[in-house]
């Protein structure tokens, strides 16, 4: 139902500016005049909008998850880029020129101007260039921090560009009605950039936190946790993330979304478990106790809070653990009646973290490559391990937490699926948008 | 029919929304420039 309000709402905040031109109107032209021209508001109206989904508002991807908010920004980036690809080669056989006395609205002729369409031709040429270099981030290997650098001035330089373009070389943008809902839409976009890297970082300042400990969980896994300095810390749930910030400016982008793996009711104090991944997470052991941390969250709708299921099972591969350690934690510590099991995934038995804690519960591990002497399950998690672990009326009544890599869920999911499991019996969140 | 949506995986759901998506703002095009 949430999904359905998420793709009606943005269809309506898409679409307003071309009904809006609909409704404005001007002399008829022909079919494909307006077909570009329809493209072109089309694009725009997307590209304003991708920033209010690019993964901070809570607001927007609650209930969708933000891992959904963010793959739906990326997909709809591409459509949008088709789009404004396309506008500009529609025109054919259209009269062009400089700006002629009878028809000082550009309703029947495009403009050749070049100040009127230097802002656009910029545009056409950057928003292919930001879109491929999301697409290709990974490939590209240049630093996260970089990337969101390049992306944010990128994207905020197309809006600039486009919004020109389309006040000085539109058909439609150039009237006064459609000139201010364009305003107002760009307000809106760079607005939201405004939140993100001002506001927010100003509300974080305020609230510091320090590092407590930081501990070597397995060869390349770290245990992170940090403590209030002078307040009385953040509201969370089990399974929710936050974006951290450790050791920088409250201003800096140099911040990471990182779940967390403490339970709420273990007090303020919260833990991250975190895997040298990328630029930051490898420069985790020069991070010493005491070192200043800014929290911006929590995010996420892995949580099992007010759930009525019987039992939960948590299923996770690697660092996936971090949220569903949250939440087995929470459950524990509340004294929740709820029966648990756990599958956790590794490659190899150095990878498992939290070994004590987790032999206390009823605990299956799996390791992809087993050391000679390992007694347990072996390979990946997949549909047999599950019919292992769970037997016909617990697919059907629990709860399904999946956190790993997409592969893992996608396979886990579509078994649940296939056994009865109903579809808003399994929570899951990616990490990795690609 | 929301049976069958209901107890679609997530990214099934994800990649109909999407292409259902696509396939309105194009026919939406096409009423824009058709009027």
């Amino acid at each position: 139902m949430k999904q359905f309000v998420f793709i009606t709402v943005y269809l309506v905040a898409v679409t307003l500016p071309l009904i809006l031109s609909w409704i404005v109107g001007g002399p008829p032209r022909s079919f494909w005049q307006e077909f570009a021209s329809g493209l072109g508001i089309l694009a725009f109206s997307m590209i304003l909008i991708e920033f209010v989904l690019s993964g901070r508002f809570k607001s927007v991807s609650n209930g969708i998850g933000m891992d959904v908010t963010m793959r739906f920004h990326q997909f709809m980036a591409r459509t949008a880029l088709v789009f404004a690809l396309l506008h500009p080669l529609l025109y054919q056989a259209t009269p062009v020129g400089g700006q002629r006395p009878w028809d000082i609205s550009r309703q029947l002729t495009i403009t050749t101007d070049f100040s009127d369409l230097v802002s656009g031709i910029a545009a056409y040429l950057l928003l292919p260039s930001l879109v491929l270099l999301a697409i290709g981030r990974t490939q590209l290997d240049y630093k996260y921090e970089t990337w969101r650098l390049i992306h944010g001035v990128g994207a905020l330089m197309i809006a600039l560009l486009l919004l020109h373009h389309t006040i000085y070389a539109g058909r439609y943008g150039g009237q006064a009605v459609m000139m201010w809902f364009w305003l107002a839409m760009t307000g809106v976009a760079v607005g939201s950039l405004l939140y993100v890297y001002l506001l927010v970082p100003i509300l974080d300042k305020a609230r510091p936190w320090r590092v407590k400990t930081i501990t070597r969980l397995t060869p390349k896994q770290w245990e992170v946790t940090v403590v209030p300095d002078g307040h009385a810390g953040l509201s969370y749930k089990a399974g929710q993330f936050v974006w951290l910030n450790l050791g920088h400016s409250s201003f800096s982008i140099r911040e990471n979304p990182f779940s967390i793996s403490s339970a709420p009711a273990a007090g303020p104090q919260m833990s991250f478990m975190i895997k040298e991944l990328g630029d930051f997470t490898r420069t985790l052991d020069q991070i010493k106790p005491g070192t200043r941390a800014y929290l911006d969250g929590p995010y996420g709708h892995l949580c099992v809070d007010g759930r009525t299921e019987p039992g939960v099972a948590l299923i996770a591969g690697g660092v996936g653990l971090a949220p569903l350690l949250g939440i087995l934690r929470q459950l524990r510590l509340t004294g929740d009646p709820r029966a648990v099991k756990v599958i956790y995934g590794n490659r190899t038995d150095k990878q498992i973290a939290y070994r004590a804690e987790l032999d206390a519960e009823d605990v299956t591990y799996v390791l992809s490559e087993p050391p000679a002497d390992w007694c347990g399950e072996t390979g990946f998690i997949d549909g047999p391990l599950i019919d292992r672990v769970f037997p016909d009326e617990e697919c059907r009544d629990w709860i399904f937490v999946l956190c790993g890599p997409a592969i893992m869920m996608d396979i886990v999911e579509d078994h649940l699926l296939d056994r009865g499991t109903p579809a808003d019996h399994i929570l899951s969140e990616r990490f990795d948008y690609g | 029919m929301a049976n069958r949506l209901q107890q679609m995986s997530l990214r099934k759901r994800f990649t109909l929304a999407i292409w259902t998506l696509n396939a309105v703002l194009v026919l939406l095009l096409l009423a824009f420039a058709l009027r």
